[in-house]
């Protein structure tokens, strides 16, 4: 029975493979020179498909009446519909998730390439989402490469939504990278919009300085959505890079003006003159307007009516 | 606490009461109260007559004012023992020091009681012997504030006062005002809700607290008073936020031309670089320059040049590695004299199709090299200036999704949002390039589509939400593309395919998108105006607490850029 679903998911995942390269002609070529000949022979590139105002070409509705308007005002469509042979990707994960481990086993006999490495991640979201300790378990038996690298990559940016941690171990195995500080700077995001102080010291215990401002400035201002006040002073105290103070000053703006513009005015007010001044007063009003247009207004008079930093 | 008190006077050098100082000299012939220093009877004295004149007046005053809360006390003093003849002795009082309003002749007795007296005002009393010739001088002076418990004391925390904004660190200074109603003061002590944070024993009743770092915090004073009561004042809110950034540091990087590493065929003479002869990228002059990089951050080049020949007005370079051919030709505009110009890489284009975009260099913050090799001669250069690329303003960033073939850009000028993208937003991964902003919680961006260059019917240009910024992520866009039709694009999963909804069309840049998060739904609008707004579609998508908004723009080819203009653009993030 075993062996049924593994087979099962290998035809699945070939099929999956066709979606994945479906809108990529680097995969596609590499493909045709890669992958089982049972695969190239089967895929020509397609043609992308327009997509119709009205009209409906998505393959889960295609059964029904050919190419009729739905009854409704907008109509739902895939702009590239997979071909007959293809299964939709939800289907195919649905699939691994039966058994990742025979599909995870079966990737690794594909020959080494962009396929495999395609069909490695595919395995990797669907697995990370359903068992993430598995999911890195398998990470574990993975021989040092681009594969390893890849998936490592998916399984943190999957595991980022439910467990930042293992999100940041996983990270930390990846060579230093913009990828990487991408990854770090998404997972430690999610992870200071519930435990902002935990995601500062973990920052703080790094010893790139550069990275360490990038990282701050991320976790600054997922911590401005609950507290903006504390935000705020991270900013002035631990980010000392321009850009990412700069940026990060007016995120904790942007969050303030939506819970107490007032205080957020008085903040600002105190900036330098300059474009983080002119961007947080800009987004401070426009902010500030959708909730109190009459005490935005009234602030804007009479900022602009003051000197530069003449408050007390 | 008893309304009668007994009090002596002393004179201050002794522990032991004594009878006041009465030096056996001659009495003054008339009854003068004056103060020991003001003998002689000029203007002192007659300012001093004026004065106490005033001063019984306003004594009477109070009296009258306040007759509810009297209070007596009683006095007593040593007889005199040095021989003269004391006829009695007068008790002098007031209510500032040796300035006497009131005497009270009490004979030969040597002590009295007083009544009268206002509860927590201070009187300063002394007292004289007298006799047939005249009085003696003061004795010292002994001072006492009536108590009436019938009235409590009184504080009011006057400073700061409530709805206080300061910024961090803070000094907050603490003061308060005090009516002692005739208790005695030990001290005022201020709180920051249950911690103490500091105390002043006399008046003024102030305390500074240093340093208070952001938060908001509940101030108050309390009385400490008697034997160890205590009375709170009201309490004030009190809100320090965080201190300002400081300010950007100059981020131009200005190099002299003769200051670098230089290779001949150059030639460097009075500040000025050139070669004679023309080269390949290999062997012309290379002239190498060490620079610091202040931030991470795209940077662009110019360099104070003369170029005066069309057909020869052209060098290479590049940052971090050696230049190479055609790439990294640069193209010089003619000019007649030295002016600053912007190395703008020819890259695959001809002299004849320049790419007039600056080239861009995107370096980390730390050193960097800059290297300039020799092509045409006598194309000379003075000084070379490295400036960060103000690309978009804060709290925008912008990267490219996927893979693309052409790296896009984004730049902002008065408002003005340019974009410019290749690749296609569809599929099961995307390629375009995305102006973003971190999107925490709930959210919504509207933007008015000024412009859509039109690459192909594939195109996009519009407001995006995305979960992730890589290829497969979780995405919702909403946008237009170059027919004009309003269309929404969304990847439920990740790493799964795209679905679209498409109604409605408008003409840029009678063009608004939007997108709003609530929860897990979202919600896409397109208008006409900018202010009715049509729901295209609503959505679930399960993207992460913390996720990007920004502005999204795919050719929907490999080989085109599509340059694409927004503007009006509302983020609530």
């Amino acid at each position: 029975m075993k062996l049924l679903v593994v087979l099962g998911a290998v035809a699945v995942l070939l099929a999956g493979l066709l979606s994945v390269v479906d809108n990529n002609p680097e995969l596609l070529s590499s493909l045709a020179s890669t992958a089982p000949a049972a695969v190239t022979q089967e895929r020509e590139p397609q043609p992308k498909c327009e997509p119709q105002p009205g009209v409906t070409n998505n393959a889960q509705v295609a059964s029904g009446p050919a190419s009729a308007p739905l009854p409704v005002q907008t109509a739902v469509v895939t702009l590239s519909p997979p071909p007959p042979a293809q299964i939709p990707f939800n289907d195919f994960a649905a699939q691994i998730s039966a058994d990742p481990s025979a599909a995870a086993k079966f990737v690794m006999q594909l020959p080494e390439g962009p396929t495999r490495i395609a069909a490695a991640e595919i395995v990797a979201i669907s697995w990370a989402s359903n068992d993430l300790p598995s999911a890195i378990q398998w990470i574990g038996t993975l021989p040092d490469g681009d594969l390893k690298q890849t998936v490592t990559r998916t399984t943190a940016y999957e595991a980022a939504r439910i467990d930042p941690l293992s999100a940041l171990d996983l990270a930390s195995m990846l060579p230093a990278s913009a990828e990487r500080t991408q990854l770090l700077a998404h997972t430690l995001s999610q992870w200071a919009t519930s435990e902002p102080a935990a995601a500062t010291d973990w920052v703080n215990d790094l010893p790139d300085d550069s990275l360490k401002q990038r990282l701050l400035e991320s976790v600054a201002v997922s911590a401005a959505e609950q507290n903006p006040e504390a935000a705020a002073a991270l900013v002035a105290s631990a980010i000392t890079s321009d850009h990412e103070q700069s940026r990060a000053a007016v995120a904790v703006i942007q969050r303030w003006a939506q819970t107490a513009p007032e205080k957020a005015a008085q903040w600002l007010q105190d900036f330098p003159e300059g474009e983080t001044r002119r961007a947080g007063t800009e987004n401070l009003l426009a902010i500030w307007k959708l909730s109190d247009p009459q005490a935005a207004t009234q602030w804007e008079m009479r900022s602009s009516a003051q000197p530069e930093n003449s408050h007390s | 606490m008893s309304a009668t008190q007994t009090t002596r006077l002393c004179e201050s050098r002794s522990d032991k009461p004594r009878v006041p100082v009465l030096r056996p000299r001659r009495f003054l012939t008339a009854l003068q109260h004056r103060a020991p220093e003001t003998h002689d009877l000029g203007v002192k004295t007659f300012r001093i007559e004026k004065l106490r004149a005033l001063l019984v007046l306003f004594s009477l005053l109070l009296l009258s004012f306040s007759a509810r809360a009297q209070s007596s006390v009683k006095f007593a003093w040593d007889a005199l023992t040095n021989g003269a003849p004391v006829s009695g002795y007068r008790l002098y009082q007031g209510v500032a020091t040796r300035v006497y309003t009131v005497s009270n002749d009490v004979g030969t007795a040597t002590q009295t009681t007083l009544s009268n007296l206002t509860a927590g005002s201070k009187y300063y009393f002394a007292v004289v012997a007298y006799n047939s010739y005249g009085e003696s001088p003061y004795s010292t002076e002994l001072t006492y504030t009536p108590t009436n418990s019938a009235l409590p004391p009184a504080i009011t925390l006057s400073d700061p006062p409530n709805g206080t904004i300061l910024t961090a660190p803070a000094d907050v200074a603490l003061s308060a005002i005090v009516v002692p109603n005739g208790h005695t003061i030990s001290q005022v002590q201020f709180y920051n809700g249950a911690n103490l944070l500091g105390a002043s024993a006399s008046a003024p009743y102030s305390f500074t607290w240093s340093g208070a770092s952001a938060g908001t915090y509940s101030l108050f004073a309390r009385l400490v008073y008697d034997s160890g009561s205590t009375l709170d004042s009201s309490t004030a809110s009190v809100s320090v936020v965080a201190g300002r950034p400081p300010p950007p540091s100059g981020s131009d990087i200005t190099l002299n031309a003769a200051s670098g590493a230089i290779s001949s065929p150059f030639i460097a003479t009075n500040g000025v670089v050139y070669q004679t002869v023309q080269t390949g990228v290999t062997n012309g002059g290379r002239a190498a320059y060490t620079f610091t990089a202040p931030s991470n951050g795209d940077y662009i080049v110019s360099m104070v040049v003369q170029a005066t020949d069309n057909s020869a007005d052209s060098m290479y370079v590049n940052i971090d590695r050696e230049p190479t051919d055609p790439a990294m030709i640069w193209d010089i505009p003619n000019a007649a004299g030295f002016t600053n110009e912007v190395v703008t890489l020819r890259g695959n284009s001809t002299t004849s199709v320049p790419q007039f975009s600056p080239a861009v260099f995107t370096l980390s913050a730390g050193t960097h090299q800059l290297i300039i090799r020799g092509r045409e001669p006598n194309t000379s250069f003075q000084s070379i200036t490295i400036s960060q690329v103000p690309s978009m303003p804060p709290p925008w960033q912008n990267t490219d999704i996927g893979a693309v073939a052409l790296p896009g850009n984004a730049s902002s000028t008065n408002g003005l949002y340019t974009i410019s993208g290749s690749g296609t937003i569809g599929g099961s991964s995307d390629a375009f390039q995305y102006a973003y902003q971190t999107l925490t919680g709930d959210g919504d961006i509207r933007a008015q589509i000024n412009s859509v260059g039109n690459t192909s019917s594939n195109a996009l240009v519009g407001v995006m939400m995305r979960d992730s910024l890589t290829a497969g992520s979780r995405y919702i866009c909403m946008g237009l593309t170059p027919s004009g039709a309003f269309q929404c694009r969304w990847r439920s999963g990740t790493g799964s395919s795209t679905s679209s909804a498409t109604d409605g069309s408008a003409t840029p840049p009678n063009a608004w998108v939007r997108l709003t998060r609530s929860g897990k739904k979202i919600a896409a609008y397109s208008s006409t105006d900018g202010t009715n707004w049509t729901q295209v579609t609503s959505q679930t998508i399960n993207m992460a607490s913390s996720s990007y908004l920004g502005l999204a723009v795919a050719s929907g080819t490999t080989n085109s850029l599509n340059s694409s203009g927004f503007k009006n653009i509302l983020a609530v993030p």
